[in-house]
């Protein structure tokens, strides 16, 4: 890489940086500022062109915005209250009185695991019913239908 | 944002107070309709207090996000909107027997903002947020969606289009009577 082709490259650049950011260095992005501005100075056709766009730059600052009207803060801050967006933030407080160590995600997250894991778990574990004797069956299956009639033992 | 999420009244306030200005700006900017804007204004604060609690701080500037909300909306309504002609005193730039100075700033500020609502939105939309907005690159293209090389194009694209529309003020402005005189450095790329 020669000095030539780094300038010429720099020069490019500082093209690219004046039509579309315009005049004013403040505009430039950070990175390129330096660079261009040296180029600039070293080439009067360039300055020519920041000579131009400054032109540019001027006439679009002849194109002001009003302020905003204290009507339209007041509209603002009302619609705010009306909205009941500070209902978000409630809801958030009782939250954080309830898990006050961080995210609430954390605390519902672990609920929800303990559920699945409890559905999961009884799902798929069966009671051992192997060594029962027939009467101890006949009474659970009597407990669990509602026969409130019991064999000896279980009254 | 904490205290917005948390329902603080106080920092709504304080939201408003530091961004209305640029918010309604850039609506004011890109829609080229005052109450158009307010609307786009109060809507993107509301749809900030409703998002605040999912705000990360080390996503993005308050300002930027805010921006982001306003310009989405501008551009939505753009694209509902059918096209309108320009303002009639967008074509008569010898308007220029007025004695008020004032007032001819008021006509010339007219007919740039016309210049700039001639604009394709997108165009419009970089040269808002980077020129008007004082945005960097990052923080504009971030809003727009697009590089930061696609950024400078359609800034340069509209700088170059403006220049084209704006030929006759700029003369005014210099002083110069000729102000049709063609420019080959202005060729404007639609």
């Amino acid at each position: 890489m020669t000095d030539a082709s780094d300038f010429e490259k720099a020069k490019a650049r500082a093209q690219e940086v004046l039509d579309a950011y315009g005049a004013d260095e403040a505009r430039w992005p950070e990175v390129d500022r330096e660079t261009v501005r040296k180029v600039i100075a070293m080439d009067p056709l360039l300055a020519k062109r920041q000579a131009e766009e400054a032109e540019l730059d001027s006439l679009l600052s002849f194109a002001p915005v009003e302020a905003p009207s204290y009507a339209l803060q007041s509209r603002i801050l009302s619609a705010q209250k009306e909205e009941g967006v500070g209902g978000v933030g409630f809801v958030k407080q009782i939250l954080d009185l309830l898990w006050p160590y961080g995210s609430s995600a954390i605390p519902a997250g672990a609920l929800a695991a303990s559920i699945v894991l409890g559905m999961t778990s009884g799902a798929v574990t069966t009671i051992a019913t192997d060594s029962w004797s027939d009467e101890q069956s006949y009474d659970v299956l009597a407990l669990a239908l509602g026969d409130t009639t019991l064999t000896e033992e279980w009254q | 944002m904490a205290a917005l999420a948390g329902g603080d009244p106080n920092a709504g306030r304080a939201l408003v107070d530091a961004h209305l200005s640029h918010v309604l700006a850039v609506a004011r900017r890109m829609l080229g309709d005052q109450a158009e804007a307010e609307d786009v204004a109060q809507d993107t604060f509301m749809r900030a207090w409703k998002a605040a609690d999912r705000w990360k701080p080390g996503q993005a500037k308050v300002s930027t996000w805010l921006h982001r909300i306003a310009m989405n909306q501008c551009l939505d309504r753009l694209r509902k909107k059918k096209p309108e002609p320009l303002a009639s005193d967008f074509d008569a730039p010898s308007d220029r027997l007025d004695p008020e100075a004032e007032l001819y700033q008021q006509q010339l500020g007219r007919r740039i903002d016309g210049a700039i609502q001639a604009l394709p939105e997108r165009q419009r939309a970089a040269i808002v947020l980077s020129h008007y907005q004082h945005l960097s690159n990052q923080e504009a293209s971030e809003i727009l969606g697009v590089s930061v090389e696609a950024l400078e194009s359609l800034l340069s694209r509209g700088r170059r289009a403006l220049k084209q529309s704006l030929r006759p003020e700029w003369s005014e402005l210099k002083g110069e009577g000729d102000s049709a005189s063609p420019d080959p450095t202005m060729s404007v790329k639609p």
